[in-house]
């Protein structure tokens, strides 16, 4: 349960963090190369990166370095599916540019979902801690 | 709620009569807070073997396919599997935050967000644990803190 939780969880960050860069890309671009069958690419893309994430993505690593590895590796997988899709969907050119912007655009969705995950904890922590002070005061 | 405290009669045993008109949550809780005060667990040091009370116990911790139980400053081998210290301690104080630790909720000074949707638990011993993503959830809980 909590793993189909985890990837509905990630889908929709990831969704997200999508349609915003392509909003941005948008603004740049015009509506050029962005298409209609676009908006079920970004899904179908979200729901691969999610399952990729909640696999590879570590969550039971104590020490700081072999986080941070594990963290490569798992953003690495997500640019060989983003590069590969992204090439397959024709959203980027099989050339240093296309990937190159790809590796960006992943980097950039990385750090959204990064960000927002961390918000969420934060709230979690801080209701936790005043759950934790209340239970303090009431065992006092 | 009337409390009445007798002293037994030499020779007889200690006990505990609850009246009550339903047995609720909190109850229940109680009624295993008591059994558990009575529990011990056996800690091994070496060739140093020690009777451990739940509540001096900050956390289990299962390595390499054996559990230690961490105290505020010793660290015990215990001969129960993880598994089976969750099912013990279940309606007390105790809760599963990652595969392989259980920690003394009780005992949590603070909770700080981590990278990776993970959360750091402070113990009053100074001593940090991991609180997996997957058993945030289940920690709220035990807090009292209903899920959204």
């Amino acid at each position: 349960m909590n793993f189909i939780k985890d990837i509905l969880k990630f889908f929709t960050f990831i969704t997200t963090g999508m349609v915003i860069l392509f909003i941005i890309i948008l603004l740049i671009h015009g509506d050029d190369g962005i298409y209609l069958s676009t908006l079920i690419e970004i899904p179908c893309m979200a729901l691969v990166t999610s399952v990729l994430t909640v696999l590879l993505y570590p969550s039971e690593v104590r020490s700081k370095a072999a986080y941070l590895v594990r963290v490569l590796v798992h953003y690495l997988a997500l640019c060989v599916v983003m590069v590969v899709c992204g090439i397959l969907f024709g959203w980027i050119d099989f050339n240093v540019q296309g990937i190159l912007f790809m590796v960006v655009s992943v980097a950039a969705i990385y750090g959204f979902t990064f960000g927002v995950a961390y918000l969420t904890s934060k709230n979690d922590a801080d209701a936790l801690n005043r759950a934790l002070k209340e239970k303090q005061n009431s065992q006092k | 709620m009337k409390i009445i405290i007798e002293t037994p009669n030499p020779g007889e045993e200690e006990e505990v009569i609850i009246r009550c008109q339903e047995l609720d949550d909190d109850l229940l809780r109680l009624i295993n807070q008591l059994k558990s005060g009575k529990a011990r667990i056996t800690g091994y040091q070496g060739s140093m073997l020690r009777q451990l009370l739940p509540k001096e116990i900050y956390y289990f911790e299962s390595v390499d396919n054996k559990v230690f139980a961490y105290c505020e400053q010793e660290v015990f081998e215990v001969k129960e599997k993880l598994y089976e210290i969750e099912a013990r301690f279940q309606q007390t104080d105790f809760l599963r935050i990652s595969k392989s630790v259980i920690v003394n909720v009780s005992l949590i000074e603070s909770i700080a967000p981590m990278l990776g949707s993970r959360l750091e638990a402070t113990m009053q011993n100074s001593e940090k644990v991991i609180i997996s993503r997957q058993y945030v959830p289940e920690l709220k809980k035990k807090l009292g803190i209903a899920e959204r």
